[in-house]
């Protein structure tokens, strides 16, 4: 006895050929079905992995002061006090703040560093680390040079300071490693020229970010800090993670109408398969149970038919997403998870493998059309044989 | 070996059978005679367990089939039967070979011995040179030989035919004669119901057994 019946895999494909309008069909439906959800979760969960890279980075809690409701800058000396409070590890006093940029009406994100002071954001780690940033210097990602260059800023670009004054910074360096997608938009240089630009006092800074050394206690310190200064703002890690994911949901919510339209479809023609078989269909059932087959034969042999087409599907549909997504960079679906369409093109989408959102897929279309096959084969090869060929 | 004890066949009201009683030795070649619609295809069907009686017993080598479940009821038909039908239902849109060897697929034989056992079949009944031309093409003699073929590529002890020749000419008729023969020699059981009268002379024909309205009466 062999575990695989070559021959009755044999009929199936033949099964499958000689109805092969009919099943093309369904095989294309079900492979957009499967290709089009999957590549919607793969843009999320890509976009997702790229997100939780940034939040990594990220300080255990951010401290921002706020007057009236508006963010305000606050005294550096502050950070020796926020030392003192049992817990906390370190804390990097930051200087930064949105920078409009009218020529292309673009919010920028200035970011001022101290070479000497210690950074908790890995990539701002590695800017101070390689670069030299003087007076005059500025790092930028690939997306902010592309943006300058529409500008006509090759080499260096000008910033209106409060006062009304230009200030020129020479661009020294193209930092690729940006991420998030935030990141991208991040003009980093020295702290003074940071003040300078963005209006702030010369002991001023616009965050405190604090390393905290138990994880358990982040969520005491934050409300610690909370009724110590009620004036300021006071984000955990977890807050900044959740307001991210909350953004990415609803943008994948847009998705589950065009999703719904096509399982509909789906399952119309689950349903019309599971409803009957043709009486050419029939009499072919019964015949083979007049030569021998039992009835397990058969329903094996509408098993392997339902198989080669949803699992074939199934493959095919995945496929054609890591296609979509990975190698074409998921055209149209990206545009609506990221609107700007020139950050799109500087979006990278790195592959993060979920079989969870595999086996989902896997469970919504293979077992689903496999039983639709078998249930209306299964009626007719319970009853006579010979009743079936009448 | 087969034995027909007081059956009945009803299909709603239309008593098919009407207390069938017969015997068919083993090795005999048994013509069933009478008109359309007089009850010889059900007591085919009846002796291949594609059907149960309303009433009564069919037994083959003493076991009575009419009790069987409709898995073992297959796996008899499978080892036992090799039926071929009025109007031979072949599966049309595939090849001549694969009808043929479509009973021995689910034996899970390994694939040289289906291979071989359907070549050696088909040749036999003179329908190997067709072996790969889809059913539908063939000619009415040819799909007989198909079905023939079919019948007989499991090795059953009983052969049974419902109006072979109903879509014969003459000379096709001759050549299932000539395919009869060849099933005697092999001490095959055969039955065939028909009301050709080309049957009722042949020296190969043991015995015809003549049925009208469901009953088994003397032959005028």
């Amino acid at each position: 006895m062999k575990f695989f019946n070559f021959y009755l895999f044999e009929y199936a494909l033949q099964y499958l050929l000689r109805y092969k309008g009919k099943n093309l069909f369904i095989f294309i439906l079900l492979s957009f079905m499967v290709a089009s959800m999957a590549s919607v979760f793969f843009v999320s969960h890509a976009l997702e992995y790229e997100l939780n890279l940034g939040v990594k980075g990220m300080a255990d809690i951010t401290l921002q002061k706020k007057v009236a409701g508006m963010y305000a800058p606050s005294q550096e000396s502050m950070a020796d006090k926020l030392l003192e409070i049992d817990g906390v590890l370190d804390v990097e006093s930051r200087v930064w703040g949105y920078y409009h940029f009218q020529q292309q009406n673009r919010d920028l994100i200035i970011v001022g560093l101290d070479s000497f002071a210690t950074q908790l954001d890995p990539q701002l780690h590695t800017i101070a680390d390689k670069f030299d940033l003087n007076g005059s210097s500025i790092v930028i990602s690939p997306l902010l040079q592309k943006i300058f260059r529409d500008s006509y800023y090759e080499h260096y670009v000008n910033f209106v300071k409060p006062d009304g004054r230009l200030k020129k910074m020479e661009i020294a360096a193209i930092f690729k490693g940006f991420t998030p997608l935030e990141a991208k938009s991040m003009v980093v240089m020295s702290k003074e020229s940071a003040r300078e630009i963005l209006g702030l006092g010369t002991n001023e800074v616009s965050s405190f970010f604090l390393s905290v050394g138990n994880p358990k206690e982040i969520p005491n310190i934050a409300k610690h800090l909370s009724l110590t200064y009620p004036n300021y703002s006071v984000l955990t890690a977890k807050d900044i993670r959740n307001t991210y994911a909350s953004i990415l949901n609803y943008k994948s919510g847009v998705f589950v109408a065009f999703i719904g339209v096509v399982l509909l479809t789906f399952f119309m023609i689950v349903y019309e398969k599971a409803s009957g078989l043709s009486s050419e269909e029939k009499k072919e059932i019964g015949i083979l149970k007049a030569i021998g087959w039992t009835i397990d034969d058969v329903l094996r042999a509408k098993f392997y038919e339902g198989g080669i087409i949803a699992f074939g599907a199934y493959l095919f549909g995945i496929v054609m997403a890591l296609f979509y997504v990975y190698i074409l960079g998921a055209p149209y679906i990206l545009n609506i998870f990221v609107e700007d369409a020139i950050v799109r093109r500087f979006v990278s989408l790195p592959y993060s493998f979920d079989s969870m959102t595999l086996f989902l897929l896997f469970l919504l279309s293979v077992p689903i059309y496999i039983g639709a096959t078998l249930i209306p084969s299964w009626r007719v090869a319970t009853q006579d044989a010979d009743e079936v060929m009448r | 070996m087969i034995q027909l004890d007081n059956v009945y066949k009803r299909y709603g009201d239309i008593r098919a059978l009407d207390g069938v009683n017969l015997r068919i030795n083993e090795g005999e070649l048994v013509v069933l005679q009478g008109k359309s619609g007089s009850g010889k295809s059900s007591i085919l069907s009846l002796i291949a367990a594609l059907s149960k009686p309303t009433e009564g017993k069919v037994l083959v080598d003493g076991d009575n089939i009419a009790m069987l479940p409709d898995h073992f009821a297959t796996l008899y038909r499978r080892e036992n039967i090799g039926f071929i039908f009025q109007r031979y239902n072949l599966i049309p849109t595939i090849s001549a070979l694969h009808n043929v060897m479509m009973p021995l697929i689910p034996s899970n034989l390994a694939e040289s011995v289906v291979s071989q056992k359907t070549q050696e079949v088909m040749e036999l009944f003179n329908i190997a040179h067709k072996k790969d031309v889809m059913v539908k093409k063939l000619s009415g003699g040819e799909q007989q030989r198909v079905a023939i073929a079919r019948a007989n590529v499991n090795n059953p002890k009983i052969i049974l035919a419902d109006e072979p020749t109903a879509n014969l000419d003459h000379k096709l008729s001759l050549e299932f004669i000539e395919v009869l023969k060849t099933l005697k020699e092999q001490h095959k059981t055969v039955v065939i119901a028909t009301h050709d009268p080309l049957f009722f002379e042949l020296d190969a024909v043991d015995r015809v057994i003549c049925v009208a309205d469901g009953k088994v009466v003397p032959c005028s």
